[in-house]
């Protein structure tokens, strides 16, 4: 009922192409993350399903019916906005009935609606107050509940969480999943912040630059990203990348000399220059004798169960290592580094990911 | 617990008074920039207005000494049919003419408030006509309405109308007046765009998102968010509404032409005081319009509790 469609879709302010061209498919029921860096167009896609902006090229539909040209309101999606937006002259109760009311529902069954939101977001104590007399996270559960009363076929969130703080943010990011579960609607959330996007996707939609990057679940854009882009923005921390060569057998080559048996897919690619992405979990501390690399420590963040270790080689690259909490490294130490080439990515000089047939 | 209750009772029956050498600095800092502005209001507004309230108790001819009657002026007041006719005049005119302008001003605001190419440009126009003086704008409008030869009979008879004398029609006058002095709308409309593009982009659009049509919007987001500037064009038009003078004298003269339809309070005050010399007596209707206008105001300020929404306010 709620599956949402955009058909090359494209947005200009001015001479400024901020969205180049999106095709995207969301299933009904579907909770979809638009991820991306800062200015990467996210909020712009967003607010042109709400109907907020206008499409210069393409279509957009839902449920089956083109919404292109169609006012907001009429296009059956709710948005809860970044900075709340709720009225403020209003109580939380008015802010959540304006809607209903104005599109004409019998007083009692407003009262009702309103009553059955509260209960379902817990913010039934806020109902007399105005938006002044609450917390930030008050105000969002409101503007949450201001969403979800109207039933909306499509719930648009732009950044919704990004100014609550840490211990408030996962809270309300909990809660956004399991009404994702009791409601069953389509959800579209955006956010800059990868974790949130792991944390809550069915699928994420990783866009940079005004173009779609990569679409897939979670696990997919995390063991199989499809480009170095997205290689370098999914996870925390970001995945190692390091220049190779392939050499005879696929064996490769790396740029301090080491060489080592490449996955399966770099056979029969001699003489080529890929880049090698592991995640700073496959890299482990290793007696001498077993390293693939050796540096010194300029960076450890011990974080109790876990350890990450920022090591700079001879040559000046940069590792990662995400080593266990009891590792002793210290600042300036020697280290020598094992690579495990399990879930190794390789991409090609076109960026773009080597997949093995 | 104990001592901390009895320190708190200490420190409420005597709070610390004492500033700081800083503070000291500050408020005297502050009250000498405060100072020219006070000077000012007592000598220009405080010692008028205490000097009225004592001439108007007086028979004072300009020359001579002010000689005390009571309440002699007010009982002539009372009396005199030209008040009372200025008094209607001005009310009407006041009750029309001020809804009248917020509407106009809240419109162009309105449209002044769409983001287009030109509306700086617009918004410099329509501040324009107010640098111009009431008494040459109004002139240029008499010359506009002249009966026979004025474009605007000209227009409207072309259009097949058959327009009134808007000068000489003791029916039309007074809309004469109305339509005069609602011409400059420069700072209504500027305050009103001020408190629209108050209104956080983010909240107009969820009200958007709320409800597809725009007069939902202006009634309950748009207008419940400028109200404060409504109550204070609402304040400010009626508090110079009464004191509408310049169109009614550039229209009417001193004797309200025609048939004193457009005779207004303060032309009658004006006329008592420089052709009659009988400043008690125009004093003591300064006095009435100024208690009179007073009322109005802290009524109104009285009722705006319960329809200006104020930012901040968490009520
Ligand atoms: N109204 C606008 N006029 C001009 N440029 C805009 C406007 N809105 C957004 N942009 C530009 O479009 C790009 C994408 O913005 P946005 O969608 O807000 O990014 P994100 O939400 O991913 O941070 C940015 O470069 C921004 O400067
Ligand atoms: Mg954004």
């Amino acid at each position: 009922m709620g599956a949402v469609q955009l058909t090359g879709v494209r947005k200009l302010f001015g001479a400024l192409e901020v969205i180049k061209g999106v095709d995207l498919s969301i299933a009904d029921g579907e909770l979809v993350v638009f991820v991306g860096p800062s200015g990467c167009g996210k909020s712009t896609l967003l607010r042109m399903i709400a109907g907020l902006e206008d499409v210069d090229y393409g279509d957009i539909r839902i449920a089956g019916a083109d919404v292109t040209e169609l006012a907001p309101a009429r296009r059956g999606v709710a948005m809860v906005f970044q900075n709340y937006a709720l009225y403020p002259h209003m109580t939380a109760y008015d802010n959540l009935a304006y809607g209903l009311r104005r599109a004409g529902m019998a007083r009692a069954e407003v009262d009702a609606r309103v009553r059955e939101t509260a209960a379902l977001l817990q913010i039934t104590e806020l109902l007399p107050r105005r938006p002044k007399a609450m917390s930030g996270g008050q105000r969002q559960r409101v503007a949450i509940g201001r969403a979800i009363v109207r039933k909306p076929e499509v719930f648009l969130f732009d950044e919704p969480l990004s100014n609550l703080d840490a211990a408030l943010r996962v809270e309300m990011r909990s809660q956004i999943a399991r009404l994702h579960q009791e409601l069953q609607a389509t959800m579209i959330f955006v956010t800059h912040d990868q974790v949130e996007a792991m944390t809550l996707a069915d699928r994420i939609v990783v866009l940079n630059a005004g173009r779609v990057e990569q679409v897939g679940t979670p696990s997919e854009v995390y063991h199989n990203p499809a480009n170095l882009f997205v290689a370098g923005f999914i996870g925390s921390p970001a995945m190692n990348l390091l220049p190779a060569t392939v050499g005879q057998g696929g064996r490769l080559t790396l740029a301090w000399g080491t060489t080592m048996a490449g996955p399966a897919c770099s056979s029969g690619m001699a003489g080529q220059s890929l880049t090698l992405g592991l995640r700073p979990d496959r890299l482990s501390l290793v007696p001498q004798a077993q390293a693939q690399a050796s540096g010194q420590v300029t960076l450890a963040e011990h974080l109790g169960d876990e350890s990450i270790l920022h090591v700079r080689l001879p040559i000046g690259q940069s590792l990662t290592v995400k080593a266990s909490g009891d590792v002793a490294a210290r600042l300036g130490d020697t280290v020598h580094l094992g690579f495990d080439m399990t879930h190794a990515a390789l991409f090609g000089a076109d960026g773009q990911a080597m997949r093995s047939a | 617990m104990a001592i901390l209750a009895k320190e708190n009772t200490a420190g409420a029956s005597s709070p610390p008074r004492r500033l700081g050498l800083a503070g000291r600095g500050e408020a005297r800092a502050g009250f000498l920039f405060a100072l020219p502005w006070m000077v000012g209001l007592t000598i220009f507004t405080i010692i008028p207005l205490l000097l009225t309230f004592y001439i108007a108790q007086t028979k004072f001819q300009i020359v001579g000494a002010p000689k005390y009657v009571g309440l002699a002026n007010y009982a002539a007041m009372w009396i005199d049919p030209a008040m009372w006719t200025s008094a209607r005049n001005t009310m009407f005119f006041a009750v029309v003419s001020v809804p009248i302008k917020l509407v106009i001003a809240l419109g162009l605001a309105l449209l002044l408030n769409r983001v287009t190419a030109l509306s700086g440009f617009y918004r410099t126009v329509f501040y324009l006509p107010f640098l111009m003086p009431a008494v040459a704008g109004s002139i240029v409008f008499m010359l506009l309405l002249t009966p026979d030869a004025g474009p605007v009979n000209i227009a409207l008879k072309a259009l097949g109308f058959s327009p009134p004398d808007w000068l000489l029609d003791p029916k039309a006058a007074l809309w004469t007046i109305i339509l005069l002095s609602l011409w400059p709308l420069g700072v209504e409309t500027l305050v009103f765009l001020g408190g629209l593009q108050n209104i956080p982009k983010d909240v107009s659009e969820a009200a958007d998102l709320d409800s597809p049509r725009g007069w939902h919007k202006l009634v309950w987001i748009t207008i419940p968010l400028i109200s404060p500037m409504i109550l204070f064009n609402l304040v400010i038009g009626i508090i110079y509404s009464f004191q509408v003078f310049t169109q009614a004298l550039v229209v009417g003269g001193t004797t309200g032409k025609p048939a004193e339809a457009t005779l207004m309070y303060m032309v009658v005050l004006y006329r008592a005081a420089f052709r009659y010399f009988n400043v008690g007596y125009a004093a003591a209707m300064a006095t009435v319009l100024f208690v009179g206008v007073l009322l109005l105001t802290l009524l109104i300020f009285r009722t705006a509790r319960s329809w200006v929404h104020y930012e901040g306010d968490s009520r």
